[in-house]
């Protein structure tokens, strides 16, 4: 039974952070429909900038999350207007093989300049744990934990309550009707773009907390982010916490019962379970716009 | 006239400048950066100090020794390539090997196809051996001994141990270290609470670490490289878990070990090939001591076996070769075979595997943030048991 509740405990800690880390592959996928492939190494890049702070001046990763999304958002908008705004007009597939080609190109050249040794953050509480009755939590998940759910707290006030959130809900669910009432989709799509890589970079911050990292880490994130959408739906803010949490119990419980190995590939027949069953994910709501 | 004497330096130039290439592709970054700068660190200073006494004697010939070093980027698909290259275009007949067991298998490979010579200090699992190859050699004691070395030295402290948990890291090295663990600690009679391994590259070993805080168990062993070893500690204390013996395979020997864990490192135990508390004779440093002086005033710190394997690794083919006094590759092979010698390292001499089968190993703990020899020689008495984490 204690067993049971440290799992728990552990999954539910770990999911805060995979639900934050997805929001941003969920929403431009919600909103703009399209898949971003390099969204993974998006979040590698974050964790790489909260390195290099903490190396050259001492800055907390945690600290440095603002700085991180300020990135992320500039870097964002770049990619949108240079990049996709171009293409994703025409096929959605070709944006797929656009982010794809975006993802080898950074993940490398992330390696050229910080080579490929596993870097890791190391902060002062990184290794701090205490007891709550027989649970034993870990300091550091339980600090991105709070932070997680803060900012994913943040986004939805910002999706649900400010007029471009309401802005980047009409474009989703009606992208003709939304421009009727005077709301232009290429801002919308470029505000969603520089919103989405802000999450991935700050996160990568509370990634880098979390363990360490190299440039190669992006591929395996971007499975991860496109699991919780899928587990979760891509309709709200909400279904992003569902199914990350969902993603990191499963990840726990497999991880412990089944082995280290076995974790990605139970997630991924949970995927194809869920798909099949309920292929709105488990929130269901197909838009960010559906209430 | 003028032809003469011109002919004459010519020749003299040609003769002094008689270079032996020796390739070596090394793990520069990546996974295996810091283990491959210390083998290179041995490979330098064995090529300085043998270059330094007039090079290589083959016959009446002296040849200067030159190390093409290419970085293999921790990837062994990377090595065979580079290996390949090392023998195609730079017409490289000797090999020194990469680090790593999975590196020294990709190479190992290359190497026969191409009927070239490899002496290798850097990969230890016993699958390099068992492939029926005629022309790699190997200066490590195979993986299992890591493992077993370790037990061996468990089951003399006081008070005895019952339980064992094990983790590996799953790539070939680390299995065949933990199954060393295994099966010594099955003939002791021991009880194996856990054996189990993570992926590749794991960097969160959180659910592994739930199981054995579960289990208590007196010892564990952690296979692994250096970064798994800094892990499994850092894990180890972030879950509070305190065996009375905590042994790993690679980290715990290295400087950047105690660096990386500070006082959290301390009365760890780990295996090591080489312990500059031999005591052997020498004939190119005059005995441990000698290298351990010489590699002090190069380097500015005390030598590890990784860099001792690679020095070792090196004057083995040194040796083979002058004894031969052939470049002929098949040649120096038999003179490897033959050779049994007295070096800093230990008496090195191979099986017909290709094997070290000559040398001792020895066991490390770290005591006030250095490694000393607890086992077989004792240069201090183990720490046991092991004090809680503060």
């Amino acid at each position: 039974m204690e067993l049971i509740l440290q799992l728990l405990i552990e999954g539910l800690l770990l999911g805060g952070f995979y639900s934050f880390m997805a929001l941003g592959f969920a929403l431009s996928w919600g909103v703009m429909g399209i898949i971003n492939l390099s969204y993974g190494t998006f979040i590698v890049i974050g964790a790489y900038l909260a390195y290099t702070l903490h190396r050259l001046s001492g800055v907390d990763p945690i600290l440095s999350i603002p700085f991180s999304f300020l990135a992320g958002v500039v870097f964002g908008y770049l990619v949108q207007t240079v990049f996709i705004r171009r293409i994703m007009t025409f096929e959605s597939f070709m944006v797929l093989i656009l982010t794809f080609g975006l993802d080898i190109a950074l993940s490398h050249g992330l390696n050229l300049i910080f080579k490929a040794d596993i870097r890791s953050i190391d902060v002062p509480y990184a290794e701090s744990s205490f007891f709550v009755g027989p649970v034993i939590i870990t300091a550091v998940k339980l600090l991105v934990f709070v932070i997680s759910l803060v900012l994913t707290g943040l986004v939805w006030f910002f999706v649900n309550r400010t007029w471009t959130g309401m802005a980047i809900r009409a474009v989703a669910l009606d992208k003709e009707g939304a421009t009727l009432v005077g709301v232009s989709p290429s801002y919308v799509y470029t505000v969603t773009m520089a919103l989405s890589t802000g999450i991935a970079f700050s996160s990568g911050n509370l990634y880098g907390v979390l363990q360490g990292f190299t440039p190669f880490d992006g591929g395996l994130l971007t499975v991860k982010a496109f699991l919780v959408s899928i587990l979760g739906g891509l309709g709200r803010v909400e279904s992003a916490l569902i199914g990350g949490i969902f993603l990191g119990l499963s990840e726990t419980f497999v991880g412990f019962y089944v082995g280290e190995d076995w974790k990605v590939f139970f997630a991924l027949i949970l995927m194809i379970a869920i798909l099949l069953v309920k292929p709105r994910g488990l929130m269901g709501g197909k838009f960010y716009g559906e209430a | 006239m003028a032809g003469l004497i011109f002919f004459l330096i010519a020749t003299f130039f040609a003769f002094g400048e008689e270079v032996l290439r020796i390739g070596a592709a090394v793990s520069f970054s990546g996974k295996y950066a810091k283990e491959g700068e210390l083998l290179k660190r041995g490979y330098e200073l064995w090529k300085e100090t043998v270059n330094s006494r007039g090079g290589i004697k083959v016959g009446n010939k002296r040849y200067k020794v030159e190390i093409i070093y290419y970085d293999d980027q921790s990837d062994p698909k990377t090595t065979a390539k580079l290996v390949e290259k090392l023998i195609t275009q730079d017409k490289v007949k000797f090999l020194l090997g990469p680090y790593g067991s999975a590196q020294v298998f990709a190479a190992a490979g290359v190497v026969e196809k191409y009927n070239a010579l490899m002496v290798q200090g850097g990969g230890a699992s016993s699958k390099i051996y068992s492939q029926g190859y005629k022309r790699i050699f190997g200066v490590f004691n195979t993986a299992p001994d890591y493992g077993r070395n370790l037990i061996d030295l468990a089951v003399k402290l006081d008070p005895k141990i019952r339980t064992v948990a094990i983790l590996y890291e799953k790539d070939i090295f680390s299995e065949d270290a933990a199954r060393g663990a295994l099966n010594r600690a099955r003939e002791k009679g021991l009880k194996v609470v856990l054996f189990e391994g993570y992926p590749k590259g794991a960097q969160d070993l959180s659910s592994l670490m739930l199981k054995v805080r579960l289990k208590r168990p007196d010892v564990v062993i952690g296979a692994g490289h250096f970064k798994d070893s800094v892990l499994v500690v850092k894990q180890l204390k972030q879950f509070k878990i305190n065996p009375k013996f905590v042994g790993l395979t690679v980290g715990p020997p290295l400087p950047a070990f105690v660096k990386a864990l500070g006082k959290d490192a301390e009365y760890i135990f780990g295996p090591v090939q080489w312990s500059k508390a031999f005591r052997y004779k020498d004939p190119l440093f005059g005995s441990t001591q000698g290298y351990v002086k010489a590699y002090r005033k190069k380097y500015g710190e005390d030598p590890e076996y990784h860099s001792a394997g690679g020095t070792a690794a090196a004057m083995a083919l040194q040796l083979a070769i002058e004894r031969a006094q052939s470049l002929d590759p098949e040649r120096v092979r038999e003179e490897l075979l033959k050779m049994e010698v007295e070096t800093f390292y230990g008496v090195i001499g191979f099986d017909e595997t290709g094997k070290i089968n000559t040398k001792p190993m020895a066991v490390i703990q770290i005591q006030k943030g250095r490694p000393v020899t607890v086992y077989p020689f004792e240069e201090a008495k183990p720490v046991y048991p092991k004090p809680p984490w503060n």
